[in-house]
């Protein structure tokens, strides 16, 4: 026991100097680190993963999504099944076969862990095999090479305005993830559902975490700006049935494309802001429980409209909507989502949302318009909404009404509590970590809408407030004094 | 004219006549007391004319412009400001940005100005905090500065809030029982604290107070309300004598006296 204690101790020691030079150089050596790291893996990760470390081919998403894939042979039906059968389907009595079955289950689960075979091997040998590929060629490479520029980068960072160092740092953000995600395959598409559920966690938080409503329609407003800007597009610019055949406009001019796609967008979102008045009005004379019933309200009424429109295909919805959703359309639209969220809520006009969540009466008697302000926070977060819901349906080729219901809401929901309430930070973090972990347990069907809530109960009973609730993560941006240092410093002469 | 007119204000809840033809004219500069036993009458009376409850009946007039029926952002803006008998501070905010969102009748700027951090935004946020850090010097509180507004003390937070509604320059500033919660000695700096304001900033102030030594010392003039009703008005020596009052506060812990 103080044996263990004495090495944690140590190890903490040995560290330390290691862990304060890491603290002390600025966020873009790590960006440059990573970007050192995902050329690495373009140069030599293939050959590392297949004749080094047996793997098939590239982990997938750090290897995130590998990990559970030996799960996905369990077969959970079979303990059901027994009991719902046609009767010849039946061996033995249905106690007896569910027994089977469940017998069978944990076999196959003991299996899963260690060995399955020559081909499929077990959880606990992909998950070494993924731990060592992650540290050899992202955890150190990064590593070494941010600690290697660290100190060139704060000499060079010194001196430059702030909105620079963070346009710097954006940039290099976009450049690593450009570079390492932008294959055109599973990889480019996770990370375009990634952004569009950053923006949608985002401009949810704005209203439940800022202003302190319980919007649970999101998808509502999502579903209008899919629909607005596919109709637009598919109108314009594709061949279809529905809207009279040609494309209105037959061009292959990339310029009349992208100012196309942007304006398509646009409009979606300017329709999602419009329905976004909806939540707006009522909420001048109610909130709490009763906004939420309406905000529920207008995602079924959205729903339900676009369920009985024949023009856009009712239940059907649209098929053959462009492809055009790739990932620097979503990047570049997240990033300016995220940046006018940060500066609305860091804005003296925009902390007039944080006081009506905090005291509304008060916030009218001194001078905040409590109305107009409610008003811009619904506008804005039902915007961005519908342009995610644009991004949406031009990544996805379709769009129906049954893919923006409760359970989509739910999901919007579920990154805002995870990142935590009135954090930007938190809620692109839970984004990020939602969209894997969808990814992850896609081996397990089904029963990923058993283990996502059991995530999230788990998750409201031991940490409430989220990951980050009411906190933004702290970037090191100038690099010299660590961040937590220079906390310290600001308030002890504030 | 007078800086504030009252004329025949009533103010009913539902069959509750709460206020009851209320008559007063303030002049500038003046200090002016409102006291009355508990329900009285007394906040609703603030209530009304800062904008949270629209008057059944009556006139308010700020410099002869209308008041009843304007939004209390409104009114604010026009020169009114007030605190609240118990706290109302925007608590998991930072006392500066209590204090700057208290400016928001001076914002200058639109939507794209702020999404895109141009000049005229920039200008605008500065102009704010050089305002708002001003205010926090003069009261003193500049230490509490970035500290969320829920972690001072009672007594601090009362201050804060009297900075907060100092923020819109107000002409007219109204003070619900600034002493709530106070002891002895800190009521008698909140008297000090109360004149200075008034010399330094020029304004006029009305204030709601039950403890007797404050009112009867600093106030010029006195209000008294009882079931909503005015029962007596006049300097503090004579309302310490008049009959009526005596009686209204008969029977009813009278603090301070
Ligand atoms: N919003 C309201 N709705 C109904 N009755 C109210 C409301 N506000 C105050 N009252 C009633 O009006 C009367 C006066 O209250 P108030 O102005 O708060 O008294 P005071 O400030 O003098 O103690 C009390 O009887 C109180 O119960
Ligand atoms: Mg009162």
């Amino acid at each position: 026991m103080f044996a263990d204690l004495n090495l944690r101790k140590r190890w903490a020691a040995v560290t330390m100097p290691l862990r304060e030079q890491l603290r002390r150089i600025p966020t873009l050596s790590y960006l440059v680190g990573l970007f050192a790291a995902v050329v690495l893996e373009q140069a030599v990760g293939k050959d590392f993963a297949q004749n080094v470390l047996d793997f098939r081919r590239l982990p997938r998403f750090f290897g995130i999504v590998d990990i559970f894939e030996p799960f996905g042979n369990l077969d959970f039906s079979g303990v059901l099944a027994p009991f719902f059968p046609s009767p010849t389907g039946l061996t033995q009595t249905p106690v007896q076969d569910a027994g089977n079955a469940i017998g069978q289950l944990v076999t196959d689960f003991v299996n899963a862990l260690f060995y399955q075979g020559p081909r499929d091997p077990g959880f606990f040998s992909v998950f070494l095999r993924v731990l060592v590929y992650d540290v050899v060629v992202f955890v150190i490479p990064t590593l070494v090479v941010a600690l290697l520029v660290g100190w060139l980068l704060t000499h060079l960072l010194r001196g430059l305005p702030g909105w620079l160092i963070v346009a710097l740092n954006v940039a290099a953000l976009y450049t690593v993830v450009a570079l390492w995600g932008g294959d055109g395959g599973t990889r480019e598409l996770t990370l375009v559902y990634m952004g569009i559920n950053i923006m949608l966690a985002v401009s949810l938080n704005l209203v439940n975490g800022y202003m302190g409503e319980f919007s649970v329609g999101h998808a509502g407003f999502m579903a209008v700006g899919a629909y607005v800007s596919s109709i637009l597009t598919m109108w314009f610019f594709t061949d279809t049935t529905i809207f009279e055949g040609a494309p209105l406009v037959a061009t292959d001019s990339g310029v009349v494309l992208v100012v196309g796609f942007v304006v398509a967008l646009v409009a979606g979102g300017v329709a999602a802001a419009l329905a976004g008045l909806l939540v707006a009005f009522p909420s001048f004379r109610t909130r709490g429980d009763y906004l939420a019933i309406v905000t529920l309200a207008v995602n079924f009424i959205v729903q339900g409209v676009l369920n009985n429109i024949e023009v856009v295909g009712g239940a059907r919805g649209l098929n053959g909507v462009p492809l055009w959703s790739d990932l620097q359309w979503v990047m570049i639209l997240t990033i300016i989502s995220v940046i006018i969220i940060y500066n609305l809520v860091n804005s003296t006009y925009g902390k007039g949302i944080i006081a009506i969540r905090e005291d509304e009466i008060a916030a009218d008697l001194m001078g905040v318009h409590t109305r107009q302000v409610k008003l811009v926070a619904f506008l804005v977060s039902s915007f961005i909404a519908g342009m995610a819901g644009g991004l949406f349906a031009h990544a996805l080729a379709y769009v129906n009404p049954g893919m923006f219901g409760i359970l989509k809401s739910t999901e919007a929901l579920v990154m805002v509590y995870l990142g935590g309430m009135g954090s930007i930070s938190g809620s692109v973090l839970a984004a990020v970590i939602f969209t894997l972990l969808v990814e992850a347990l896609r081996p397990l069907a089904i029963l990923k809408w058993v283990v996502i809530p059991l995530i999230l109960i788990f998750l409201m009973l031991f940490r409430p407030q989220g990951l980050f609730g009411f906190r933004e993560i702290k970037f090191n941006l100038r690099g010299g004094e660590s961040a937590a240092a220079a906390q310290e410093a600001g308030d002890g002469t504030a | 004219m007078a800086l504030l007119e009252i004329d025949n204000l009533t103010h009913y809840f539902g069959g509750l006549r709460a206020v009851g033809d209320f008559n007063l004219h303030l002049e500038e500069g003046e200090l002016v007391g409102l006291i009355g036993p508990n329900g009285a009458g007394k906040t609703t009376v603030f209530n009304l004319v800062t904008g949270a409850y629209k008057a059944s009946e009556g006139s308010i007039r700020l410099n002869g412009a209308e008041l009843v029926g304007k939004p209390p952002y409104v009114i604010n803006g026009m020169g009114i400001s007030r605190t609240f008998q118990t706290i109302r501070l925007w608590n998991s905010m930072t006392v500066l940005d209590n204090i700057k969102v208290a400016h928001h009748g001076r914002v200058k700027y639109n939507l794209l100005d702020m999404f895109l951090v141009l000049p005229r935004y920039r200008e605008s946020e500065r102009e704010i905090e050089a305002h708002a850090m001003e205010l926090l010097r003069l009261f003193k509180l500049e230490r509490h500065a970035h500290e969320p507004a829920r972690n001072l003390p009672y007594g601090e937070q009362r201050r804060v809030e009297i900075v907060r509604a100092m923020a819109s320059q107000p002409r007219l500033l109204l003070l619900d029982e600034p002493a709530a919660g106070m002891n002895p000695g800190e009521i008698g700096s909140l008297m000090e604290f109360i004149h200075w304001i008034r010399d330094e900033f020029k304004l006029t102030i009305w204030l709601i107070e039950h403890q007797m030594r404050l009112v009867m010392n600093i106030c010029e003039r006195i209000k008294v309300l009882d079931f909503g009703e005015t029962i007596a008005e006049g300097t503090p020596a004579e309302i310490q004598n008049d009959r009526k009052v005596i009686e209204a506060y008969l029977g009813e812990e009278v603090e301070g006296v």
